[in-house]
C-alpha cells in the first residue's frame, strides 16, 4: 500500500471514530431503563406557607395497597418526602424515584423500615427533584417489586462492547499513523511497509477483540443477579 | 436469568379442598451447569393470612423412580387471604428430575394451623402455664466477652429501624476502561519505540521524489519514485550520494513520459525497473554519462517508447522487451561480450522498423540486422564489421 492509501485509511478511521463517538453519545446504550415510566400521581392537597410548599399525593398502582399517600415538602433549601402507610408493617421496603421537571429520573432511593407506624421517616430528596413516584418493593417479607431499574440487556451490552472496541481500533489505527508520520516524516512510508507496522496493527486488532470480550464479561458479571434473585422477575400470568 | 436456557411453566392439578394449593411451578434449567430449579406459585385458599408453610417435594425421573425427597420450610412471610403468593426463593432439584410431586405438611394461618389434614385452633390458647413450667435453673455467670457475640447476632436482625440508600447506579465497568487505556498505551508505546528504532536502523530514505537505499557510505540505489513530474532526471548525485543502481520496480507503472540520465558513475538498471511505463516516450543520456547497464526487461512493456538515446548504454537481451514502437535507438554495446541480433533486444517476433540506429559496436554477428529494417544506421566504431554468415553472405 502506498502512503496515500495509508493516509486515506487514517482519515477514514478518524472520521469513523468521531461518528462512533457521536453514535455512542446519542444512542446512550448504557442509560438506565426502568420497569415503569413516570406516573403522575393524583394531587390531594397543596398548602403553601411562608417558606415552604407541601403537596400531598395519592400513590398509584399496586403501591396504593400499602402506601396510601405521600407528602412532598419543598422549602427554599431542602426537599423532603414522607409516606403514609395503609397500616403498620413489620417490614416494608419501597423505592422513591425522583424526577426532574422534565420527568427525567434524577435518583432512585430504596427505603427500608421495620415496625412502622402510619407514617414513614423523613426522606431527603435531591434539590432538583420536582416530583416523585413511590414504588413498593417488599412488604412483610412478600416481594412485590425486586427493583425499579432494569438490568441491561445482553444485546445492548454486546452492541456497546462492539462499538467501543471498534472505536478503540480506529483510534489506535489513526494514532499509530499520526505517530509514525510525526516521528519518521518522509520515511514513514518505509515503516508503513515494514513488518513492525503490521505487527502493531495485528496487536491492535487482537487487543480490541479481547477488549470486546472483557467488556461483555464485566458488564454481564456486574449485571448478573444473585442466583436466587432472578426468579422474582418472572411474572406469573 | 440469562444463564437458564430452558424455562418451563407447569400448571398443577388444583384441589379446591386444600387450604394451600400449588397452582403452578416453573422449572428453570441450565443445561450447561446441569442445574435445575423450581419456583412455586401457591394459593392461600383460606380467608386468613398465611404465615408459615411446610411442604414435601418428591422428585421423580423419567421412568417414574423416586430420585429425592425433600421438605421445604417457608416462613416469616405474610400471604394475603384467598390470594396467590410466590415464595421468594427457588428450590434446587436434581438435574435428572423430570416430574415432581408436592405435598403440604404444615401451614400456619392467622388463627388456625393445618397439619396432616387437620385444622387446629391457633388463637386464644396458651401452650403452657407458669405453674407447669419447671423453675429455671440459676444462670451461670458468663463472662461479658462470651455474651457479646450473641448480642451482635441479635443486632444483625433489625426489628425496628429505618434505612435509605441510593440505588441509582451508572452502568460503567471500571476494568474494561482500565484495560482500554492500558492497551492504548501499550500499542502507542510499541509504535513509537519501533518507529524510533526504525529511523536509526533503516537505510532507506526519501529525497527529491526518489526512494533511496543506502548501499555504501557514498552510494545509493533508487528503489522508488513518486515525484509526480512527467519528465524525470536521474542525477549523478542525490545529496552527497552517487546513484549506482535503479532497483527492480523503482519506476514500475509510473506515469513518467521522459527520463534523462545524468549519471557520471556506472549505473545498473535492474530487470523491471521501468516495467509497464505505458506513457514513457523518450529515454536519453548524454555522451558524457557513465556506463549504463540495462538488465533483461529493464524497460519491459513500455509501449509508447519511441526514442532511446543512451550512447553509453550496454544492453542485454530483452532489455526493451515488448517496447516495439522504438524508432530511434542509440547505445554503445551489449552487456555480453558477444553482440546480439538487434531484434533480440526487443524480443520481437514480427519485423521491426527503425528510423535511426547508432551504435558503438565493432564486430557484429551476421544476423545482427535480421528481422529489422533500419533507415539510417551509423556506428561510432570505425572497426564496425558484420560477421560472415555460415553460407558466406552477411545479412544486411
Amino acid at each position: 500500500m502506498t502512503i496515500v492509501v495509508w493516509r486515506i485509511l487514517c482519515l477514514a478511521s478518524m472520521a469513523l471514530f468521531v461518528a462512533g463517538l457521536f453514535a455512542l453519545l446519542f444512542t446512550r446504550l448504557l442509560k438506565n431503563r426502568y420497569y415503569r415510566d413516570f406516573c403522575p400521581d393524583e394531587l390531594m392537597r397543596e398548602t403553601e406557607t411562608a417558606n415552604s410548599k407541601n403537596s400531598i399525593y395519592f400513590t398509584s398502582g399496586e403501591t396504593k395497597k400499602y402506601i396510601k399517600k405521600y407528602a412532598l415538602c419543598k422549602t427554599a433549601y431542602d426537599k423532603y418526602l414522607v409516606c403514609n402507610f395503609a397500616k403498620s408493617f413489620r417490614s416494608i421496603r419501597y423505592f422513591v424515584v425522583e424526577y426532574t421537571k422534565r420527568k427525567r429520573v434524577l435518583a432512585v432511593q430504596q427505603a427500608t423500615e421495620y415496625s412502622t407506624g402510619d407514617a414513614s421517616k423523613i426522606i431527603s430528596l435531591h434539590s432538583r427533584c420536582a416530583s416523585v413516584n413511590v414504588v413498593v418493593g417488599a412488604v412483610d417479607g412478600l416481594e412485590i417489586n425486586h427493583h425499579v431499574i432494569r438490568p441491561l440487556t445482553l444485546t445492548k451490552i454486546r452492541l456497546y462492547a462492539f462499538l467501543k472496541s471498534f472505536m478503540l481500533f480506529l483510534f489506535l489505527f489513526a494514532a499509530r499513523h499520526i505517530a509514525v508520520e510525526l516521528i519518521l516524516g518522509s520515511g514513514a512510508k518505509y515503516f508503513l511497509a515494514d513488518l513492525m507496522n503490521y505487527i502493531a496493527l495485528g496487536a491492535s486488532f487482537a487487543f480490541c477483540l479481547l477488549g470486546y470480550f472483557v467488556t461483555v464479561g464485566c458488564f454481564r458479571r456486574k449485571n448478573m443477579k444473585a442466583c436466587n434473585g432472578g426468579s422474582l422477575e418472572y411474572e406469573f400470568l | 436469568m440469562s444463564s437458564y436456557n430452558r424455562v418451563e411453566k407447569i400448571k398443577y392439578a388444583k384441589d379446591p379442598t386444600d387450604v394451600v394449593s400449588l397452582d403452578e411451578y416453573i422449572v428453570f434449567e441450565n443445561a450447561r451447569a446441569e442445574e435445575k430449579c423450581v419456583v412455586f406459585k401457591f394459593s392461600n385458599n383460606l380467608n386468613q393470612q398465611l404465615y408459615e408453610l411446610r411442604f414435601e417435594v418428591l422428585q421423580y425421573d423419567t421412568e417414574g423412580d423416586l430420585l429425592e425427597k425433600s421438605v421445604a420450610i417457608y416462613k416469616d412471610f405474610v400471604a394475603a387471604p384467598n390470594a396467590p403468593f410466590v415464595p421468594d426463593a427457588k428450590l434446587r432439584i436434581n438435574f435428572a428430575c423430570s416430574r415432581i410431586q408436592v405435598r403440604l405438611i404444615f401451614a400456619a394461618f392467622d388463627r388456625v394451623k393445618w397439619e396432616d389434614g387437620e385444622l387446629r385452633d391457633n388463637s386464644y390458647r396458651f401452650d403452657s402455664y407458669a405453674e407447669a413450667a419447671a423453675p429455671e435453673p440459676a444462670k451461670p455467670k458468663t463472662p461479658v466477652a462470651q455474651s457479646l457475640p450473641q448480642k451482635k447476632e441479635a443486632e444483625k436482625i433489625p426489628k425496628s429501624g429505618f434505612s435509605v440508600r441510593h440505588v441509582t447506579h451508572k452502568n460503567h465497568a471500571a476494568f474494561p476502561k482500565a484495560f482500554d487505556i492500558i492497551v492504548c498505551l501499550l500499542i502507542l508505546a510499541f509504535v513509537i519505540t519501533t518507529a524510533f528504532l526504525f529511523r536509526r536502523s533503516s537505510e532507506k530514505f526519501y529525497s527529491d521524489g526518489f526512494d533511496l537505499e543506502l548501499v555504501s557510505d557514498d552510494t545509493v540505489n533508487i528503489f522508488g519514485y513518486d515525484g509526480g513530474g512527467s519528465s524525470v532526471t536521474v542525477p549523478a548525485k542525490i545529496g552527497d550520494y552517487t546513484v549506482s543502481k535503479i532497483s527492480a520496480g523503482a519506476f514500475r507503472k509510473s506515469g513518467v513520459r521522459e527520463i534523462v540520465f545524468e549519471t557520471e558513475a556506472e549505473l545498473v538498471i535492474e530487470s523491471g525497473a521501468f516495467a509497464g511505463c505505458r506513457f514513457l516516450r523518450k529515454v536519453t543520456a548524454s555522451e558524457e554519462c557513465g556506463s549504463i547497464f540495462l538488465m533483461e526487461k529493464a524497460f519491459d512493456g513500455c509501449t509508447a517508447l519511441r526514442t532511446v538515446e543512451l550512447p553509453t548504454a550496454r544492453l542485454s537481451a530483452n532489455s526493451f522487451y515488448g517496447s516495439y514502437r522504438v524508432e530511434e535507438l542509440s547505445f554503445a554495446r551489449f552487456v555480453s561480450l558477444r553482440a546480439l541480433p538487434l531484434k533480440s533486444v526487443f524480443g520481437a517476433e514480427e519485423p521491426m522498423k527503425f528510423r535511426k540506429v547508432n551504435v558503438d559496436l565493432g564486430r557484429v554477428p551476421y544476423d545482427f540486422f535480421s528481422g529489422v529494417e533500419v533507415d539510417d544506421f551509423a556506428s561510432r566504431n570505425p572497426a564496425f564489421e558484420i560477421e560472415t554468415a555460415p553460407s558466406g553472405i552477411g545479412v544486411v
